[in-house]
C-alpha cells in the first residue's frame, strides 16, 4: 500500500551534512518503492520555492527565520498555515520529521497530530543530560515526542538515548542504520558499477603491503572538539616516531586545524602530513582510495557513517570505542581504541602491523559492506514502520511480542502503535509531561488545535488545489488512488 | 502487580484493626493466605471511625514510580480504605493531593531508614515499609540486609510505640539473580517478624509474592487499579535507571552466572518464573530470541527489539556521588566562617578608622605584630616539616608564602600592579601545588626546571642555608611592601577623589563579594593539584578583588597616614593571612578551630560596636561594651545556625541528585601534554 509522505527538515541540500543526505537516499529508495515523497524544508540561499530532484522527488523550501546553524527559530504556530496547505495539496498521509535540532520538524510533527496524520520521527544524535542546552533540547523533544506514532534511530545507543532523553516507551522506538551507495565508496582496483554481467565478476586481486612499504593513514573529519582532533594532534607525532613508512592525509576544515599545523611545525612533520583542507562528499572516496588505514578519533558519535565509507573503500579502520560506534562494523574491520592519546597510538601500531602482516583482507571489505548496508534496506525497514503505525502490518508482526500483551499497553492508546487523534487522548499524553511543563504543552496543544479549526473556516479544504504527481514510469507504475480519481475527473470533462 | 498489593495490604489493614481491639497482637497473622484474604475482604470490617495517618515508606515503589498517576499503590490503596486516611511523609508524589509519602527512589535499606527519620515524628498510626529492593539489584551488603532491615523496624516502632508497621517481602524482580537474593531477604522476614512480635512489638510481615493471587484480584480490581498494574508491565526508562542505581560493577563470573540461569529459566521456566505475571511471558519470548539478537547494526537482525539484558546496560547513575556526613560538613564549612569574618573584621576596622575610633596605627600595629607571630609560627612548623622529611629533594620550599609577599611587594602603581600581581600570585600558587605533587611523587630534581619554567630562584644562594636565604628573603620582600606603600600613600589618597562615596560603597561591597564568592575555599590535596593551573584563576581574582576593594576604601580616608596603615592591613588580611589559614588548618585542626572561635568572635563584636556606637560617637546604649558583648553573642548564635542549617540543607539537596552517564556522553579525551612543550 503505497504512501505520500513529508519528509520534514531543517536540514536539506545544498548543505551538505549526514542527515541531508539520509534524508535525500531514504526518499528517492521509497520513491522507488512506488510511495509518493516530498521533502518539507527552509528556504537556503538561492533555494526558494519547489523544487524538483532527480527522480520526481518534490522539495518545498519554505521561507522561515533562521537563528543557528541553519535552524530555523521555534515559534511552535506560524509554520502551522503553509504546513497545512501543502499537506492537503500533496495529500499528505505521514508526516516524518529529522534531527533533534530541527525545530521545523518538530513543529511539522505537533501540527500533523493535529489534522490527524501519522508521524515518524528520526533521531540522528546523541544529547547529553548535563549542560543547559541539552536540558532545552531535551524538555522540547520530550514535548514532540510525547505523541508521535513512531521513533527511528540510527543506533541502539542513539535508541537508549532517545528513550532515556524523551521517556519513550523502547518499544516504539526502532534502530534503523544509516547506509552508504556503495557504488560511490569502491576501492582504488574495484571496477566500476554496474557489474552485474554474470561471469564477469571480478574477484578482488588481496592487496599485499610489503614490510617496508609505505602505510597512508587518512584521516576524513570536521577539525572540531568533539571530532577528537586534540586527540589527533597528539598522537600524529607519537606515531610517526614510531613508525617511519608511515604518512598521514589529513581532509577537513574546522576550528582546530590551527593546532594541527602548529603540531606539524613543531615536530616538522610538512613532509610525512599531507593538509588537503576541505573536501566535498564527492571527492572523499578519492582521498579514502589513497590511504590504507582510516583513523577516527571522534569523541561522540551516534552512527559514524564516515567508518562505513571508509570500509566501503578497503580501509582498515581505527577508531574510538564511543556512542554508537562499537555497534556500526565487525570486529575485523576495526581496531578499536579507548580515547585516549596512549591507546590510540597503541591501536594504530596494531592496524599497521597487522597490514603489515598481510593479516587484513582489505580487499573484501567492499562487497561485504555492501551487503550490510544500502538504502533499499533502509526503505524497506521505514516502510515497515509505516505499515506499523498505519495499521497494515498487526502489532504482533511490527512489535514482535504476543498480541495478548499488547492490550495491556497504555491507558492512552487505543491499540498499540495506532495512537488514537482524540484531543482528550493527546491532552493526557503531554500533561505527564512534568509539572508545569505538561500544563504549557497542554496549551500549546489547545492553541495548535484551535488555530486547526480556525484554519478549516478560513481556508477550507475544497479552496486548496490538488497538485499533480509526477508521473511514475515504468514497472513501478502503480497509480495511486488520487491519479486515478484524476483520470476519471479527466475522462468526466 | 500493585493491585495485588494493595488488595494485600488493605485486606491486613482490616484484620489489623479487628486485632487492635484484641488484648494480645501475637494473635496477628504473620503470613496470611489467600483464602484468608478474600475472606477477610468480603466481612468489610474496617471500622470506619478511626482516622488513619498512614506513613508509606520506602524505594521508588511507594514514591510512584512509573505509574501513570505516580501514585502508586497509594491511590488504590486510599479508594479502597473507607477510613479518614492522611498519608504523611516528607515526600509529594502523584497526582492526588493526599500525596505526601517517604518514598525515596533508588534507596536502600539504611538511606530509608535516616530518611525515617524525618517522618516518624509526625506521629504515624501504621506505617507500610517496604525497603530492600535497592540492596537485592545493586547486590549490596545483601547477607546483612535483614539484620538491617531489623534495625530499621526497631527504629520505627522506638520512635513510634503506637503505630502498627507493616513490613512487606519484596515483589518479583525481572532479573533472576536479584531474585534469588530477594528469595533469601524474603524468606528472612518472617522470622524477623516473629522474633519482635514475641517481644510485643505490633509488627506485620505483608506477603508480596502471593502466586496466583493475580489471576483472581484481577478482575475484581476497579479500573485505577487496572491501568496502574499494566502500567508496571512496560519496561519504562525509569526502570532502567532506578533498577541499576548502584553503579552496576558485575563481574565478568556473574554475568556468566547470569547467562546460565537465564539459560535453566528458558528450559524449566517453572522453577524460577513467577506465574501469573505478564512481564516473563515478554521476558520468554525474548530469551527464544536471545541466542541471535546482539548489539550491532551490520548484523541483519530485528530492529524494533529491546533487548533486556543490553539494553541502557551502560547507563551509570549517579557514578561520582559521594554522600556528605553531618559534622564533617559543618567542620568544612569553618573555611568560609573563617574567610567571611576576616573581611568582616577588616570592614570593622575600615569604618572605626574613618569614624576616627579607631586609631590607625593600633590597627595595623596590631596587625602587624599578628603577622609576625604568624609568620614565626608558620616558619617554625616549616621546620619540623623539613625535620620530618629530610629526604624530599631540595625544591624551593613553601613557595606560595614567599612569592606571595614579593607579588605584593610589586604592588607599586595601584591601577596595572594588581595585574603583575595576579600573574605572580597565581603562577607561585601553581607552583606550589605541583610542588606538592612532585614531593608526594619523589620525582628528580631534573624535572622541576621544566615544570617551573619562570619560577624566581633567588634563595638558592649556596651561602646561606636554604631557610635562612628564605627569612632573609621574606624580610627583604617585607621591608619592600612597607616602603613601597609609605610612598605610594599619599598618590592612594588623592585616587578616587572625584567619585562619590555612593559609588565607592557599592563598588566595594561588590569588590567584597567577588573576593568571597571566588576565594579559593579548597584544601590543597595533591590529587586537585593536577588541575591547580586552572583552579587558581579565580583564586587571584578574589585576592586582587579585595585589594583593589581595600585600596578604593583608603582613598576615601582623610590623611596619609591613615591611608597607608588600612592599604598595609588589607594585604596583611587578603595577602598573607589566608596562606597562614590554609597551613594552620592542615597542621593542627584544634589551632584552626580555636582561628575560626576568635574570628567569629572578633567579627561579631566588631560589628556589635561599631552598630552599637552609631555614627556620631555617642552609643544607643551608654556601655560601649555591652553591646559588643551583645554583637559577640548574635554572631556566633547566627555563625552556628548558618554552618548548621547550610550543612543541613546541602545534605537534604542530595536526594534530587540525579546524573546519567552513558555512551552517549561526549568522550573525554586523555592526552599528556607534556610532549609537546
Amino acid at each position: 500500500m503505497p504512501y505520500n509522505i513529508a519528509m520534514v527538515s531543517d536540514f536539506f541540500f545544498p548543505q551538505p551534512g549526514g542527515v541531508e543526505s539520509h534524508i535525500y537516499q531514504l526518499s528517492t529508495k521509497l520513491i522507488d518503492r512506488g510511495h509518493k515523497v516530498i521533502i518539507i524544508t527552509h528556504a537556503y540561499d538561492g533555494r526558494t520555492g519547489v523544487r524538483y530532484l532527480t527522480n520526481g522527488l518534490k522539495v518545498y523550501h519554505v521561507p522561515f527565520l533562521l537563528i543557528y546553524r541553519q535552524t530555523t527559530f521555534p515559534t511552535v504556530f506560524s509554520f502551522f498555515p503553509i504546513f497545512r496547505n501543502i499537506v492537503i495539496r500533496e495529500q499528505i498521509e505521514i508526516v516524518h520529521g529529522h534531527g533533534s535540532l530541527s525545530s521545523l520538524g518538530h513543529e511539522a510533527i505537533l501540527h500533523a497530530r493535529t489534522m490527524g496524520l501519522r508521524t515518524v520521527f528520526t533521531d540522528h544524535s546523541l544529547f547529553g543530560f548535563a549542560d543547559a542546552a541539552s536540558i532545552l533540547t531535551n524538555k522540547l523533544l520530550k514535548f514532540i515526542l510525547s505523541d508521535v506514532d513512531h521513533v527511528i534511530c540510527v543506533s541502539h545507543t542513539c535508541k537508549e538515548n532517545t528513550v532515556l532523553r524523551a521517556s519513550l516507551d523502547p518499544l516504539m522506538v526502532s534502530v534503523i542504520p544509516n547506509a552508504v551507495v556503495a557504488e560511490n565508496f569502491r576501492p582504488m582496483n574495484h571496477p566500476s558499477y554496474p557489474p552485474e554481467t554474470i561471469g564477469n565478476h571480478v574477484v578482488p586481486i588481496p592487496q599485499h603491503v610489503g614490510p617496508h612499504d609505505t602505510i597512508t593513514i587518512v584521516v576524513i573529519s570536521r577539525l572540531f572538539y568533539n571530532k577528537g582532533t586534540d586527540l589527533l594532534v597528539a598522537a600524529i607525532p607519537r606515531i610517526l616516531a614510531s613508525h617511519p613508512n608511515v604518512r598521514f592525509i589529513i581532509a577537513g576544515s574546522g576550528p582546530k586545524a590551527i593546532d594541527l599545523e602548529q603540531m606539524l611545525e613543531r615536530n616538522v612533520l610538512q613532509d610525512r602530513v599531507e593538509m588537503l583542507g576541505p573536501v566535498r562528499h564527492e571527492e572523499v572516496r578519492d582521498v579514502m582510495v589513497r590511504g590504507h588505514i582510516y583513523l577516527h578519533p571522534s569523541l561522540t558519535e551516534a552512527f559514524g557513517t564516515v567508518i562505513v565509507e571508509a570500509a566501503s573503500c578497503g580501509l582498515y579502520v581505527v577508531c574510538t570505542q564511543v556512542g554508537g560506534i562499537p555497534e556500526v562494523l565487525p570486529a575485523h574491520m576495526t581496531v578499536f581504541a579507548k580515547p585516549e592519546e596512549d591507546d590510540l597510538v597503541a591501536a594504530t601500531g596494531k592496524a599497521i602491523a597487522a597490514l603489515r602482516a598481510n593479516k587484513v583482507r582489505t580487499e573484501r571489505f567492499h562487497d561485504q559492506v555492501k551487503m550490510m548496508y544500502s538504502w533499499t534496506d533502509v526503505a524497506q525497514r521505514t516502510e515497515r514502520v509505516y505499515d506499523g503505525i498505519s495499521g497494515a502490518l498487526s502489532e504482533a508482526d511490527f512489535y514482535g511480542y504476543d498480541a495478548a500483551e499488547a492490550a495491556s499497553w497504555s491507558a492512552t492508546r487505543g491499540r498499540a502503535g495506532v495512537q488514537s487523534f482524540a484531543l482528550i487522548d493527546r491532552l493526557k499524553r503531554y500533561y505527564g509531561c512534568g509539572i508545569w511543563a505538561g500544563k504549557l504543552f497542554c496549551l500549546c496543544v489547545i492553541i495548535d488545535y484551535l488555530l486547526f479549526l480556525l484554519l478549516e473556516l478560513w481556508a477550507p479544504r475544497d479552496a486548496i488545489d490538488i497538485a499533480r504527481n509526477w508521473p511514475k514510469k515504468g514497472r513501478e507504475e502503480r497509480p495511486t488512488r488520487e491519479q486515478e480519481r484524476e483520470t476519471q475527473t479527466q475522462v468526466a470533462r | 502487580m500493585l493491585n495485588l498489593n494493595s488488595v494485600i495490604l488493605v485486606t491486613l489493614l482490616s484484620n489489623l484493626l479487628i486485632a487492635s481491639g484484641m488484648p494480645s497482637p501475637t494473635q496477628l497473622p504473620i503470613r496470611t493466605t489467600l483464602q484468608d484474604l478474600r475472606s477477610a475482604s468480603t466481612q468489610k470490617p474496617l471500622k470506619p471511625k478511626i482516622p488513619l495517618r498512614i506513613l508509606p515508606l520506602g524505594n521508588s515503589i511507594t514514591w510512584g514510580y512509573g505509574s501513570s498517576s505516580g501514585n502508586g499503590y497509594r491511590q488504590p490503596l486510599l479508594e479502597l480504605l473507607t477510613n479518614d486516611v492522611t498519608y504523611i511523609g516528607s515526600e509529594h508524589s502523584g497526582n492526588m493531593t493526599n500525596n505526601d509519602n517517604e518514598g525515596h527512589p533508588g534507596a536502600i535499606i539504611d538511606q530509608i531508614a535516616l530518611y525515617a527519620e524525618q517522618s516518624l515524628t509526625l506521629r504515624p498510626n501504621i506505617i507500610l515499609l517496604m525497603a530492600g529492593t535497592n540492596d537485592m539489584v545493586g547486590n549490596f551488603d545483601v547477607e546483612e540486609a535483614p539484620g538491617r532491615l531489623g534495625v530499621l523496624i526497631d527504629r520505627c516502632v522506638a520512635a513510634c510505640p503506637d503505630a502498627v508497621v507493616l513490613v512487606a517481602q519484596l515483589t518479583p524482580f525481572l532479573d533472576p539473580l536479584s531474585q534469588m537474593r530477594a528469595d533469601v531477604f524474603n524468606a528472612a522476614i518472617p522470622g524477623l517478624v516473629k522474633q519482635r512480635v514475641n517481644e510485643g512489638m505490633k509488627i506485620l510481615a505483608v506477603d508480596m509474592m502471593q502466586p496466583s493471587a493475580s489471576s483472581h484480584t484481577k478482575h475484581d480490581a476497579p479500573p485505577t487499579v487496572r491501568s496502574l498494574a499494566t502500567d508496571r508491565s512496560l519496561l519504562t526508562p525509569e526502570d532502567a535507571i532506578y533498577q541499576g542505581s548502584p553503579p552496576r560493577k558485575q563481574s565478568d563470573t556473574v554475568k556468566k552466572l547470569q547467562k546460565e540461569l537465564r539459560m535453566t529459566n528458558s528450559g524449566n521456566s517453572d522453577v524460577l518464573s513467577l506465574p501469573g505475571r505478564g512481564r516473563n511471558k515478554v521476558r520468554s519470548g525474548s530469551r527464544r530470541r536471545k541466542g541471535t539478537w546482539k548489539k550491532l547494526l551490520w548484523v541483519k537482525q530485528s530492529y524494533n527489539y529491546t533487548d533486556q539484558e543490553t539494553f541502557l546496560g551502560d547507563l551509570q547513575r549517579n557514578p561520582r556521588l559521594q554522600p556528605y556526613d553531618f559534622w564533617p560538613l559543618v567542620a568544612d564549612s569553618t573555611v568560609i566562617v573563617q574567610h567571611v569574618c576576616s573581611v568582616i573584621v577588616f570592614i570593622v576596622c575600615f569604618v572605626g578608622i574613618l569614624q576616627k575610633q579607631v586609631s590607625p596605627g593600633a590597627v595595623v600595629g596590631w596587625g602587624s605584630i599578628s603577622t609576625f607571630l604568624g609568620w614565626v609560627l608558620w616558619d617554625s612548623w616549616v621546620g619540623q616539616e623539613e625535620a620530618n622529611k629530610p629526604a624530599t629533594p631540595r625544591l624551593p620550599h613553601d613557595p606560595s608564602m614567599v612569592s606571595a609577599a614579593s607579588s605584593v611587594s610589586n604592588l607599586a602603581i595601584p591601577g596595572p600592579s594588581n595585574l603583575s600581581l595576579s600573574a605572580r600570585h597565581s603562577h607561585s600558587a601553581s607552583a606550589s601545588s605541583i610542588h606538592s605533587t612532585l614531593s608526594t611523587v619523589t620525582s628528580s630534581q631534573a624535572t622541576t626546571p621544566k615544570l617551573l619554567p619562570n619560577f624566581p630562584s633567588p634563595n638558592h644562594s649556596p651561602h646561606f642555608s636554604h631557610r635562612t636565604s628564605l627569612r632573609l628573603g621574606t624580610a627583604k620582600s617585607a621591608l619592600l611592601i612597607y616602603f613601597t606603600l609609605l610612598g605610594l600613600s599619599p598618590i592612594l589618597k588623592s585616587l578616587t577623589l572625584s567619585t562619590s562615596s555612593d559609588s565607592i560603597w557599592a563598588m566595594s561591597f561588590m569588590l567584597f563579594a567577588i573576593n568571597i564568592f571566588f576565594f579559593d575555599y579548597g584544601s590543597p590535596a595533591p590529587s586537585s593539584s593536577i588541575n591547580s593551573t586552572n583552579k587558581n584563576i579565580p583564586a587571584s581574582l578574589s585576592t586582587n578583588a579585595a585589594l583593589m576593594a581595600s585600596t578604593v576604601l583608603a582613598s576615601r580616608l582623610p590623611s596619609t597616614g591613615e591611608v597607608f596603615s588600612l592599604t598595609l592591613f588589607s594585604i596583611e588580611v587578603f595577602g598573607l593571612f589566608p596562606v597562614f589559614r590554609r597551613y594552620a588548618r592542615q597542621q593542627s585542626w584544634r589551632g584552626h578551630v580555636t582561628l575560626t572561635t576568635l574570628l567569629v568572635v572578633g567579627a561579631g563584636g566588631g560589628v556589635g560596636l561599631i552598630l552599637g556606637r552609631g555614627g556620631d560617637g555617642k552609643g544607643i546604649l551608654s556601655f560601649p561594651w555591652k553591646s559588643g558583648i551583645i554583637g559577640v553573642v548574635i554572631g556566633v548564635l547566627a555563625t552556628g545556625l548558618a554552618m548548621g542549617g547550610c550543612s543541613w540543607w546541602l545534605i537534604g539537596l542530595q536526594k534530587y541528585k540525579n546524573e546519567i552517564h552513558g555512551p552517549w556522553d561526549p568522550a573525554r579525551p586523555i592526552i599528556r601534554r607534556w610532549d609537546n612543550f
